[in-house]
C-alpha cells in the first residue's frame, strides 16, 4: 500500500526518502511528503522541541549554578555548546523548511536524451548507493556514540568540584550518576533516578540524530551533484565523436545555417568567416580557404573514418541526414542544460544550508578551543581522558563530514575542464568546438559551497580548524 | 683530419638507469615486462622474496624502536633521542613499500613516458635533451656522494667505538628480547642492522632518483610542447590542414603527459602528504632541541636529521614547482606564437582552447590538502618557525 503512495515522489525526494523519513520520525519540522494528517505531526514535533528545550534549559541552569570552579565551568560550557548544535539545527530546519523543499524539488524535472540515458541512470544509481551508505554509516556511528556515552557514565566517580567560599578550597561533591550534568526540578533518587536516566538517554539519542540527519541531507545533495558532474564528464567524449560527423556536412550546411534565425550562434561564426574571406588577397584565399577546399580536404583524412559511436552511417561523406544533425545539436543542448541545472542545484544548496554551516562552525570553534584547554589537563588513561577525546573526535568528525564533500564538489567541478580538453575536440565540428571552449572557460571557476559567504567549505577549512586546535593546545600547555 | 664525434642517441634508460639498477640490487624490479627466460625470472623472484623479507625486518626494527621508547618513557631525554629515528624509520619503510605495492602501475606510467620520448637525433637536439640529462646526472652524483659520505662516517664511528673503546653500542637504540653482551650475538645483530641500513639507503637513493628523473622528463615534455606551440604560424607556407594536424599532435602530446602526471599523482600523493607532515613535525622538534641544547654532542647528533627533513621537503617542492612552471609555460608559448598573423579562424579557436587549458597548471598534489610548490614550502617553514618560537618563548 505504502509503496504505491511513496512512488509518487520523484527526483531528489524519492532518492532521499529514507533520510527524510528519518528526519520526520525524529521530530524535524518537515511536513511535506506526508500522506497523513499534518496536525498530529506538528504536535509530535512540537512536543519533541519542548522536551529538548527543557533539557537544554536544565543544562544551562546547571552551568549558571556552578560558575565558581574553573574546570566545572569549562566542562559545562563544552556540554552546553555541544547541545547547542541540536537546538540550532532543529530551529533552522523548521524555519527554512520551505527552502529545503524547494531545493529537493529542483531536480523534479530533468531533461533527457536517448543517447545518454544509460550513462545518466548508471551515475544516478551510483549516487543513490553512496547516499544510502552514508546514511547508514552516520546512523551507526551516532548509535555507537550514544551507547558509549551511556556506558562511560557508569565508570569512574560521579562527582563534581565545588568551591567552598568559607575555607576557599575545592571540594568534591557527589552528584547523581547521569550522562549529562544537569539541574532538575525534582530530586533524581529511586524511581525518579531511572526516569531521569531514561529521559537523558532519549535526549542524547534524539539530539545527536537530529543534528546528524540534517548534515547527512546536505552531504547527500552534494553527492548527487558530484555524480551528475561525473555523468557530464563521461558523456563529453561520445558527444565529441558524434559531432565529428557534423563537419562532413559543411559544404551543404552553409545553406542550412543561413536559414536558421539570426540569434543562432553557428550563423554568427560563419558570418565572421565570410567577412574575413572577403578581405583576403586573392593569393591567400586560395591557400587558406574556400569552404569547398575545406570540404574536400576534410573528406580525406582518417580521423573521421574511425568514429563508431552514435547513430548514422558515416561511410557516406555526404553523410549526415537532417535527423542526425538535429541529434547532435540536441546532445549539446542536453549537456548545457544539464550543467546549468547542476549549477542551479548547487547554488540552491548553498543558499539553503549555508547559514546552518556558519552557525555550526561558530559553535564548533569555541567548543574546540575549550576542549583544547581541557585536553591539557589529561593526566592519565581514565574516564576524563576518554570523555575529552570523545568530544574532540566527534566534533572534528562532524566538521570533517561536510568539509570532505564540499571539497569533492570543488574538485569535480574544476575537473570538467580537463575532461573537456582530453576528448578529441579538434575533430569535432565548429559548433562543438565553440561549445567546448565556452565550457572550458566557465568551468575554470569551481563551484563551491560557502557558509553564508564567510568561508568556503573545503578541506582547507578543516586543516585550518585542526591547526587552530593544535596551536591553542600548545599555547595553553605552556600557560599551565 | 677533422675528428668526427659520434653523437650517441640518448634513451630514456639513461635518465632512470641508476635508480632502476639500485632497485634491482635490493630486489625490486621496475623494468618493463620484456620476455624473460627462466634464469632471469628466477633471479627476479629471488629479488622479490628478498625485498619482502626486508620489509618484514624493517617492521621488526620499528617495533623494536617503539619498545625501547616505551621502556624509557620516564626519561624524556632518551625518548627525545629516539624520536627522530622513530619517525624516519616507518616513513622510509612506507616509501619503499609504496614502490613495491605499485610497481605495476609505475611500470605502466614509465612506459607512457617512454612512448613519448624523442627518438630521433634531430628531435633530441631540438629539445635539448642533453641539458636535462646533465641535470639528472648531477643530482645522481651529488646525492650518491652525500649518501656514501654519510654511510662511511657512520661505519667508521661504529668501528672506532667498538675497537678503540670496547663499548658494545648498536648504531640504533632498540630494544631486543635478548642481551647482546656476547660478542658473537653483538656481531650478528650489528650485521643485521647494517644490512637493513644498506637496503634502506639504496632504496631511498633509487626512489629519489626515479622521482627526479620522471619529473625532469615530464617537464622536458612540457617544454617541448611549448617550443612546438611557439612555432605555430611561423612557417607561412604551411597549409591550414598541415597546421591543424600539427596542433592536433600538440594537444595529443599534452593529454598524454597530463595523464602521466595524473597517474603518477594517484600513486604517490599519499606518500608525499605523509612525508610533508612527518618532516614538518620533525623539523619543528629538531629546531627546538637544537636551540635548547648546550653541548656540542647533541648538535652533532641531530644536525643530520635537520638536514634530511629540510632536504626532503625542499626536494619535493622543487620537483613540484618544476612541473607547475613547465605546464604553465605552454600558455606563454601559445601567446608567443604568431597567432596574430594567422588568418584561419579554426586555428585561432584551437589555440584559444589550448590556451584556456594551459592556464591551469598541472601539479603534483598532497592528496587534496595542497599542491607541491615553493608556496607550500614557505607555508610549511613559516608554520614550523611559528610553532618553534611559541615553544621557545614558553620554555
Amino acid at each position: 500500500m505504502t509503496s504505491i503512495i511513496e512512488s509518487k515522489y520523484v527526483g531528489l525526494v524519492s532518492d532521499l526518502l529514507p533520510n527524510i523519513r528519518l528526519m520526520q520520525g525524529f521530530g524535524h519540522f518537515i511536513f511535506k511528503y506526508i500522506n497523513g494528517p499534518i496536525f498530529l505531526r506538528k504536535v509530535y514535533s512540537s512536543v519533541h522541541l519542548v522536551l529538548l528545550l527543557f533539557q537544554f534549559l536544565c543544562i544551562l541552569l546547571n552551568l549558571a549554578q556552578n560558575t565558581d570552579e574553573v574546570s566545572e565551568l569549562t566542562a559545562n560550557t563544552i556540554t552546553v555548546l555541544f547541545f547547542t548544535h541540536c537546538i540550532t539545527k532543529f530551529v533552522y530546519v523548521a524555519l527554512s523548511s520551505e527552502n529545503i523543499s524547494r531545493t529537493l524539488g529542483i531536480w523534479n524535472q530533468s531533461n533527457s536524451h536517448p543517447l545518454f540515458t544509460e550513462s545518466n541512470s548508471r551515475y544516478h544509481q551510483i549516487a543513490l548507493a553512496k547516499m544510502r551508505r552514508l546514511l547508514m554509516l552516520v546512523m551507526l556511528t551516532t548509535c555507537i556514540a550514544t551507547v558509549c556515552w551511556t556506558t562511560i557514565t557508569f565508570f569512574g566517580d560521579s562527582t563534581k568540584l565545588w568551591r567552598d567560599h568559607e575555607n576557599n578550597e575545592t571540594l568534591t561533591v557527589e552528584i547523581p550518576r547521569l550522562m549529562i550534568k544537569s539541574w532538575y526540578p525534582w530530586n533524581p533518587v529511586g524511581a525518579l533516578y531511572f526516569a531521569s536516566l531514561a529521559f537523558q538517554f532519549y535526549y542524547l539519542l534524539f539530539s545527536m540524530v537530529i543534528c546528524n540527519t540534517s548534515d547527512v541531507l546536505f552531504c547527500s545533495w552534494l553527492i548527487f551533484a558530484c555524480e551528475q558532474l561525473q555523468h557530464l564528464k563521461g558523456i563529453m567524449r561520445p558527444l565529441m565523436e558524434l559531432s565529428a560527423t557534423l563537419d562532413t556536412y559543411r559544404p551543404n550546411s552553409a545553406a542550412l545555417f543561413r536559414t536558421v534565425s539570426a540569434s543562432s550562434k553557428s550563423e554568427l561564426i560563419l558570418n565572421d568567416e565570410n567577412e574575413k574571406n572577403s578581405n583576403y588577397d586573392l593569393n591567400i584565399s586560395t591557400i587558406y580557404n574556400t569552404k569547398s577546399d575545406w570540404g574536400a580536404q576534410y573528406r580525406a583524412p582518417t580521423t573521421l573514418q574511425n568514429f563508431n559511436g552514435g547513430k548514422g552511417n558515416n561511410n557516406n561523406p555526404n553523410g549526415l541526414t537532417e535527423k542526425q544533425e538535429m541529434m547532435v545539436r540536441s546532445a549539446i543542448k542536453y549537456w548545457v542544460e544539464r550543467h546549468k541545472h547542476v549549477v542551479r542545484l548547487v547554488s540552491a544548496i548553498g543558499d539553503t544550508y549555508g547559514l546552518a554551516l556558519l552557525l555550526h562552525m561558530l559553535t564548533s570553534t569555541i567548543m574546540l578551543t575549550l576542549l583544547a584547554y581541557q585536553a591539557t589537563k589529561i593526566d592519565g588513561v581514565n574516564v576524563y581522558a576518554f570523555s575529552v577525546i570523545g568530544y574532540l573526535v566527534y566534533s572534528l568528525a562532524q566538521v570533517f563530514l561536510f568539509c570532505i564533500f564540499g571539497n569533492r564538489l570543488i574538485e569535480e567541478s574544476s575537473s570538467v575542464m580537463e575532461a573537456a580538453y582530453s576528448c578529441h575536440w579538434y575533430d569535432g565540428s565548429e559548433e562543438a568546438k565553440t561549445f567546448v571552449q565556452i565550457v572550458c572557460q566557465q568551468c575554470q571557476k569551481a563551484m563551491t559551497i560557502s557558509g553564508a559567504k564567510f568561508f568556503t567549505v573545503s578541506l582547507d577549512l578543516f586543516a585550518s580548524v585542526l591547526g587552530a586546535v593544535v596551536t591553542y593546545f600548545m599555547v595553553l600547555v605552556q600557560l599551565k | 683530419m677533422e675528428v668526427t664525434e659520434e653523437i650517441k642517441l640518448i634513451t630514456m634508460e639513461d635518465f632512470t638507469k641508476m635508480g632502476i639498477k639500485c632497485f634491482k640490487l635490493i630486489g625490486l624490479n621496475l623494468e618493463s615486462r620484456k620476455e624473460v627466460t627462466k634464469k632471469p625470472k628466477a633471479f627476479m623472484l629471488l629479488g622479490e622474496f628478498h625485498f619482502f623479507l626486508f620489509l618484514i625486518n624493517i617492521g621488526l626494527i620499528v617495533c623494536a624502536l617503539l619498545g625501547y621508547a616505551y621502556k624509557n618513557l620516564h626519561d624524556i631525554k632518551i625518548v627525545a633521542r629516539v624520536l627522530p629515528n622513530l619517525t624516519n624509520a616507518p616513513y622510509l619503510a612506507i616509501k619503499l613499500f609504496v614502490f613495491y605495492w605499485n610497481r605495476d602501475k609505475i611500470k605502466d606510467a614509465l612506459s607512457i613516458l617512454e612512448e613519448s620520448f624523442p627518438k630521433t637525433e634531430e628531435d633530441q637536439l631540438n629539445l635539448n635533451v642533453q641539458t636535462y640529462l646533465k641535470e639528472v646526472k648531477m643530482f645522481v652524483k651529488g646525492f650518491g656522494f652525500l649518501i656514501i659520505v654519510l654511510q662511511v662516517v657512520l661505519i667508521i664511528s661504529q668501528v672506532v667505538l667498538i675497537f678503540m673503546f670496547g663499548t658494545t653500542k648498536l648504531p640504533l637504540d632498540i630494544w631486543l628480547p635478548f642481551s647482546y653482551e656476547n660478542f658473537i650475538i653483538f656481531g650478528a645483530v650489528s650485521l643485521w642492522m647494517g644490512w637493513i641500513c644498506f637496503v634502506v639507503t639504496t632504496g631511498t637513493y633509487a626512489a629519489e632518483i626515479i622521482l627526479f628523473a620522471t619529473i625532469s622528463l615530464s617537464s622536458m615534455k612540457f617544454d617541448s610542447i611549448k617550443r612546438k606551440c611557439e612555432n605555430i604560424g611561423v612557417n607561412e607556407l604551411k597549409t591550414e590542414e598541415e597546421e591543424l594536424t600539427n596542433i592536433k599532435e600538440i594537444v595529443e602530446e599534452q593529454n598524454e603527459i597530463f595523464k602521466f602526471i595524473f597517474d603518477w599523482d594517484k600513486i604517490f600523493s599519499s606518500l608525499f602528504l605523509y612525508n610533508f607532515v612527518q618532516s614538518s613535525i620533525l623539523l619543528c622538534f629538531i629546531i627546538f632541541l637544537l636551540s635548547s641544547s648546550r653541548d656540542i654532542s647533541t648538535f652533532v647528533l641531530y644536525f643530520p636529521y635537520l638536514g634530511t627533513s629540510l632536504n626532503q621537503i625542499l626536494l619535493f617542492c622543487f620537483l613540484g614547482q618544476k612541473i607547475v612552471n613547465s605546464s604553465s609555460s605552454v600558455a606563454i608559448g601559445i601567446y608567443n606564437s604568431k597567432w596574430h598573423q594567422i588568418k584561419s579562424l579554426k586555428i585561432r579557436k584551437a589555440l584559444l582552447m589550448i590556451l584556456i587549458r594551459s592556464q591551469k597548471p598541472s601539479a603534483l598534489t598532497l592528496k587534496k590538502f595542497g599542491v607541491m610548490s615553493f608556496e607550500t614550502f614557505t607555508k610549511i617553514l613559516a608554520a614550523a618557525y611559528s610553532y618553534f618560537t611559541l615553544m621557545k618563548s614558553f620554555m
